[in-house]
């Protein structure tokens, strides 16, 4: 087995992760630009898919114009850009191990940058599981990236920006909203405090004009509300939903039902951390942005010496300063790796720290005003699946708690929660909140069960071939040792 | 709810003449007609079926985060076992089948 060297890697071709390649091969640095999906642009710039769209998509000009200047920026022969690639593991020296689908391969770099991405913050409630009922994120790929439209009547539900967006989205594209059902109901006091925290008026525009397209169609917003439960047997019939009280509890005698075929959840977004935590970095526990996020200095490097972390999978903070916190990573993780910074990075940088300081507030603004204290474990029955893959039910967990298995790891041991094909990603969060150290956030973390390689579920014949191709294969934890 | 005119934006359905892109593909036998280069779980979508699997209990699954992450909505393609549907891009002949997870002890 030949590892590949190369002076940084970036994980995640999304903004941050398209923006730290462009800007470190700009200094000259070689990049390995590896992305899970099959097409540049992440989930933001997600792009009609290019073999056969014709159809109209909902991407700005400004958009456009921003993602082929980051396409321009990666179109050199210093970076090495690997779509259809899943990195499953990442180890000191600073070395990745990805898997195609064909095979396994070592990429060793001296700087990485971490710019995973975030995924939908998911929580359980009665019926979650049901088809028809998708994710924030799931609906703006299907509309975005396939031009497909989910089954009407549509409820969109949640708490956050992202699901204003998605039902925006819904409507332009001509389809039946029932209603936009908010949790939180900020009186407007607090949302003028806030909102006097939001310099970058555009993004205030965009806002309005979204609330406004949802006006003029007559769409209901439901603020203060949560669904309680989605019904149906093979898919989705209707949904429940029901006043939530100011202790943050919802008020079951008051529910509502409206019928619905699609529901669109959205709870705000979390970071896809798994990597940065095979590699041990320090985290921080913010429940305003998700729950973990990375630390990272203002050089964007995390606690690993090399290793930086960028865009919503450090910290949430949307595209905009996932595409400045990208090159200033980027800039500096070249650096790292012995590349002279430039006189045109340095200007880059002075720009993007300033920028990044407005936006920084602006989130802050954004937080404020979605800020919540929606009881959501008040949601769970004891039928509710909490673990999808395994499907164990809280009663399950409950029953285990009786008999002494209290901490997340005997909990896993004795029900397989967390141990399905998304590796927890659906549900740890939710064993967290269930197990939670009342005093302490990081004792709550501490408890949780450990990420290990492969971050992401591989196919057994790419680690075989990897290993055929070298049966000297070098010291490497991971892999079964001959027994000889 | 089968007619894909329905539930495609501002394309014309994949039965339409116009359209030189279409592709076809089977689902648990049945003929679906989708468009080559997109998600095998869009296509899906947009033929109306929503479950792509059943879990340990049996319950049905199917499209949900949309981005590889969950792997709800996995699926049999060409008999290779649990591809994620909406990391797959379709292509003509492709042969495509529910999953059903090992049953729950």
């Amino acid at each position: 087995m030949t590892i590949e060297e190369v002076d940084v890697a970036v994980i995640g071709a999304g903004a941050a992760g398209l923006s730290a390649a462009g800007e470190a091969a700009k200094l000259g640095a070689r990049v390995a630009l590896v992305d899970d999906n099959h097409y540049p642009g992440g989930q933001y710039f997600r792009q009609p898919s290019p073999q056969n769209y014709k159809h109209q998509n909902s991407t700005s000009s400004k958009d456009t114009e921003r993602f082929s200047a980051l396409l321009a920026d990666i179109d050199t022969t210093l970076v090495d850009y690997r779509p259809g690639a899943t990195v499953w593991d990442i180890n000191a020296p600073l070395t990745l191990g990805l898997a195609d689908g064909k095979r396994s391969c070592r990429i060793r770099a001296s700087a990485i940058v971490i710019a995973a991405g975030a995924r939908d913050y998911v929580v359980p409630f009665p019926g979650w599981t049901l088809p028809g009922v998708i994710t924030a994120g799931g609906l703006q790929n299907l509309i975005k990236g396939m031009g497909v439209v989910p089954a009407t009547p549509v409820v969109v539900a949640g708490s956050g920006p992202l699901i204003l967006v998605a039902a925006a989205n819904l409507v332009s594209a001509g389809i039946d909203v029932a209603a936009v059902v908010e949790a939180t109901n900020r009186p407007w006091g607090i949302v003028r405090e806030a909102g006097k925290l939001i310099r970058d008026r555009s993004n205030l525009q965009l806002a309005i004009k979204y609330l406004r397209r949802l006006h003029k169609a007559n769409i209901p917003v439901l603020r203060g509300y949560g669904v309680i439960a989605a019904n149906g047997s093979v898919c989705l019939k209707s949904v429940d939903i029901a006043p939530i009280n100011r202790d943050g509890k919802f008020e079951r005698s008051k529910t509502r039902q409206i019928t619905a075929k699609t529901m669109v959840i959205g709870m705000g977004l979390t970071p896809s951390l798994e990597l940065a935590r095979l590699i041990g970095v320090d985290e921080i526990s913010l429940p305003l942005r998700g729950g973990s996020n990375i630390v990272t200095d203002e050089k964007l490097m995390t606690s690993v010496q090399g290793v930086f972390a960028a865009g919503d999978g450090a910290s949430i903070g949307g595209v905009e300063l996932s595409l400045v916190e990208g090159r200033i990573a980027g800039i500096h993780a070249a650096i790292h790796a012995g590349m002279s910074v430039s006189k045109q990075a340095e200007s880059t940088l002075s720009r993007d720290l300033s920028k990044h300081k407005s936006l920084c507030k602006f989130r802050t603004g954004l937080e404020q005003i979605f800020r919540n204290n929606v009881d959501w474990t008040d949601l769970l029955t004891p039928e509710t699946i909490i673990c999808r893959c395994e499907d164990v039910t809280l009663d399950e967990l409950n029953q285990c708690k009786a008999k002494g298995w209290t901490s997340p790891l005997q909990l896993k041991a004795a029900t397989r929660i967390g141990m399905g094909r998304c590796q927890g990603r659906n549900c740890l969060g939710t064993l967290a909140a269930l197990t939670a150290n009342p005093t302490s956030d990081a004792e709550t973390y501490r408890a949780m069960p450990r990420t290990r390689q492969p971050a992401r579920p591989i196919l057994l014949s790419d680690l075989l071939h990897e290993k055929l191709a070298d049966p000297e294969l070098p010291n490497d934890p991971h892999l079964p040792r001959r027994r000889d | 709810m089968n007619n894909s005119s329905d539930n495609r934006i501002g394309r014309s359905p994949p039965d339409s003449e116009k359209s030189d892109e279409r592709v076809s593909f089977q689902f648990n036998g049945q003929e679906i007609i989708g468009y080559a280069g997109e998600s095998v779980a869009a296509a899906l979508i947009a033929a109306g079926i929503l479950t792509n699997r059943t879990s340990p209990t049996g319950m049905p699954r199917g499209y949900y985060c949309g981005m590889g992450v969950c792997w709800e909505c996995i699926v049999r393609i060409n008999g290779k076992h649990t591809q994620r549907a909406c990391m797959q891009l379709l292509e003509s002949g492709m042969i495509v089948e529910t999953v059903e997870s090992a049953k729950k002890p």
